[in-house]
């Protein structure tokens, strides 16, 4: 299928808007131009969408609560890195508009040596990727995936999130289901080809996406041997006493009963008695971490291991390297060399386990935004058992949740011991105060400094005093305040 | 030696749990201790009875859940708790029941296909699911202070005349964003669609429900407690608690303190 008029006409117009806001208005993104765009045209995304579908260009679509950005983007990089053009949304721009902006953006004009004039004067605009990989907002997945037909998706996990933006986690998450059936029900009488899914073993929302569809699946998990090299903090963030799912997803019966899953919940073996839904073996799992080194099981006759030193730590990032290494390995035929040396090089986007020396400091950034998020945060930064300075920066924007309620379900209380200062910022930081000081940490270590610039000095300046062995400092924003913080940090040398 | 000693039962603690409702109980248990109050918290779930358990509780908890989690308890919840609930409430005992808890405990909610589920009657009126959800910070005036939380409710609760709300709307929906009341109160049970969470934002309140429960287990009130346990007025820093309420940045014209 060749461009139309229109689409090329929609290329060119592309990216003028886009050089007059990033060059002349100094903004980033993608995300405005393809928002004029739809406007303009209604269709504008389907029609590209077909053009793609039409070239074979095989799509990825990675979905979820957590982890999606940082799962999207290992994929991403090592595919480049074996080789390939990628098209993708590495500025983690994964509404719909910044999904279309970033495959707009991916067609580029032939070179002038190649066509000569003529060519460009034709606008003959080509696809320049080989494969598209898109991190995808949980609530527009269903848009996006009918339009986008992705052959391989994968699913991080369904946590609850920001409950007054995307309202109940089942809901969504049959949402989702539903538009993954659609697409998969297109294979039905193909024998040769399925679309593919990764999904976790030990989460039963993610998981069910898997249930009762025609797809290839693979699942990844955990061994419970990757928890015995004892966390020097002594605490497992994996156990929780929350939890997410307690009703089956298929049948709404209640998977377990009361207390029984206060155990780990990246080891969770769910089973509904009623219907039989239930957690599958992992194909895929992390076995070991030990001095810094992990180690991957793949389930065969004989299994076979991948050995790497993560770039990330904790075990959240682990499950992200799980996912990631599921779609490289079995979907696209990604050598373990390559894979080996992407994922031990692995640079994170800004704000995910973000690391900077600057002004004498080491200054770590994670982005915090829903519980189980939160306190998987807290568990690795003070997994070496020493005590830390952190900077938290809390508020109420629409991106980051109107609802602060959220923050009474981290689990501050397993950590109290190891917080040796807090500092708060944002706009709400007086209920995180609170929360801490709920919590037990002593209200004279925590203090509240509205102005994020100014708190960053403070928490530098309280370390500094705390003299403890490490000069690093923990950032820990929300989606809002980590944009606040990026211009601020960039600056900083 | 322990002087008071409070028992608070936290209603299915893993299943009703929608978002940061556990804080209510981590707040009270903590405010209590700032009175030098001992706490002891039980949680209790599907399946087993707890008569023993609940009949000595001085205050319950409940807070919401998903549809399907609500549907989960809710056989339960009548056959296992409902007498027990009626008969603390006769004793004056205590109860805090929060979005999907509160709805329980009117006489029962009609679903958008037309399903009733009766509830248990503690409050006189019924629940209608509705669109669009009622999402948003609230400020309600009770009695002399204002009560404040943030609400995420498709239900809308119609009272009827003679039942008493907890107090009257001054920013939000509340009940059902037409007649201005926010949650209800019968003897000493609490309903509210305030999460927040609830306690937490509201100090007064949390300690209200410490003097009642005080009152109808010990015959003290709070500030008598104090005394006894030698807690001077002055010692409580409730600095965080009143500056997290004028974070809020739509409620604060509504607040005095």
């Amino acid at each position: 299928m060749l461009l139309n008029k229109k689409q090329k006409a929609e290329i060119f117009l592309y990216i003028f808007l886009k050089f007059i806001l990033n060059k002349i208005l100094k903004r980033e993104g993608d995300v405005l131009p393809a928002h004029i765009l739809r406007k303009i045209d209604r269709n504008v995304f389907e029609n590209f969408a077909k053009h793609i579908i039409s070239l074979g260009i095989p799509v990825i679509l990675v979905t979820g609560t957590n982890g999606k950005t940082t799962t999207s983007n290992i994929i991403a990089e090592t595919v480049k890195l074996s080789g390939k053009k990628v098209c993708f949304n590495s500025n983690g721009a994964n509404m719909a508009n910044g999904i279309l902006g970033a495959v707009i953006g991916s067609y580029k004009l032939p070179k002038l040596s190649d066509t000569g004039i003529k060519g460009i004067a034709k606008l003959d605009f080509k696809f320049s990727a080989d494969i598209i990989v898109m991190e995808c907002d949980e609530k527009v997945f269903p848009a996006v995936c009918s339009i986008l037909n992705p052959k391989i998706i994968t699913a991080t996990n369904f946590y609850r999130d920001q409950l007054d933006r995307y309202g109940e986690v089942n809901s969504t998450v049959f949402e989702i289901k539903k538009a993954v059936k659609k697409i998969s029900e297109a294979y039905k009488n193909n024998t040769e080809e399925k679309i593919s899914l990764v999904l976790p073993s030990y989460e039963p929302l993610a998981a069910f996406l898997g249930y009762d569809i025609n797809a290839d699946k693979k699942y990844f998990g955990f061994d419970e041997s990757f928890f015995n090299a004892n966390y020097s903090n002594g605490i497992n963030s994996a156990e929780t006493e929350l939890s997410d799912a307690v009703t089956c997803p298929n049948c709404k019966n209640m998977m377990f009963s009361s207390k029984d899953h206060t155990a780990n919940r990246l080891l969770y073996n769910f089973k509904c008695e009623k219907c039989g839904f239930a957690g599958h073996e992992p194909d895929i799992k992390a076995t070991q971490n030990i001095s810094g080194s992990l180690t991957l099981e793949l389930k065969k006759e004989k299994p076979s291991f991948f050995y790497f030193k993560p770039a990330l730590t904790g075990d959240y990032n682990t499950a992200n390297y799980l996912a990631a290494y599921s779609v490289l390995k079995y979907y696209l035929n990604i050598g373990d060399d390559i894979i080996k040396t992407s994922f031990e090089n692995f640079k994170t986007k800004f704000g995910r386990s973000y690391k900077k020396k600057a002004g004498g400091f080491e200054i770590n950034i994670d982005l915090v935004k829903n519980p189980a998020g939160f306190s998987g945060v807290l568990n690795k930064l003070t997994e070496s058992g020493s005590k830390v300075n952190i900077l938290f920066a809390f508020s109420d924007r629409a991106a980051d949740g109107r609802d602060v309620s959220w923050i009474w379900d981290v689990d501050f209380e397993k950590y109290k011991d190891y917080i040796e200062n807090a500092v708060i910022s944002g706009l709400r930081p007086y209920d995180m105060a609170l929360r801490l000081k709920t919590a037990g940490i002593n209200p004279k270590k925590i203090t509240v400094e509205y102005n994020l610039k100014k708190a960053v000095g403070t928490i530098m300046d309280k370390a500094e005093t705390a003299g403890l062995n490490e000069k690093k400092i923990y950032i820990l924003p929300t989606y809002t305040e980590l944009l606040r913080l990026k211009k601020y940090i960039n600056g900083i040398k | 030696m322990k002087k008071f000693e409070l028992t608070a039962v936290d209603l299915y603690p893993e299943i009703m749990n929608i978002y940061g409702d556990r804080g209510n109980i981590i707040y009270f248990k903590y405010r209590c201790s700032v009175y030098g109050i001992e706490i002891k918290i039980i949680n209790i779930t599907v399946g087993k009875n707890y008569k023993e358990e609940c009949e000595s509780a001085d205050i319950f908890f409940m807070g919401g859940g998903q549809d399907a989690e609500q549907a989960l308890i809710y056989e339960d919840f009548f056959a296992g708790k409902k007498n027990i609930l009626m008969e603390s409430l006769n004793k004056n005992k205590i109860m805090l029941a929060i979005c999907g808890g509160y709805q329980l405990l009117c006489d029962y909610y009609k679903s958008a296909d037309g399903k009733i589920m009766k509830g248990i009657s503690v409050f006189k009126g019924y629940t209608e699911s509705g669109a669009p959800r009622l999402t948003g910070n609230i400020a309600v005036k009770s009695n002399d202070t204002v009560l404040i939380g943030f609400e995420n409710h498709g239900g809308r609760t119609y009272l009827e005349s003679g039942q008493d709300c907890i107090g009257t709307v001054l920013r939000g929906y509340g009940n059902n964003g037409k007649d201005k009341t926010e949650g209800a109160r019968t003897g000493n049970f609490f309903g509210t669609y305030m999460h927040g969470s609830f306690l937490p934002k509201n100090f007064v309140f949390c300690d209200y429900l410490i003097d009642l429960a005080l009152q109808n287990k010990y015959g003290v009130n709070l500030r008598e407690a104090m005394e006894i346990n030698d807690v001077k007025t002055g010692e409580i820093d409730d600095n965080f608690e009143i500056k997290a309420r004028k974070d809020v940045r739509d409620l604060k014209r509504f607040l005095k303190f």
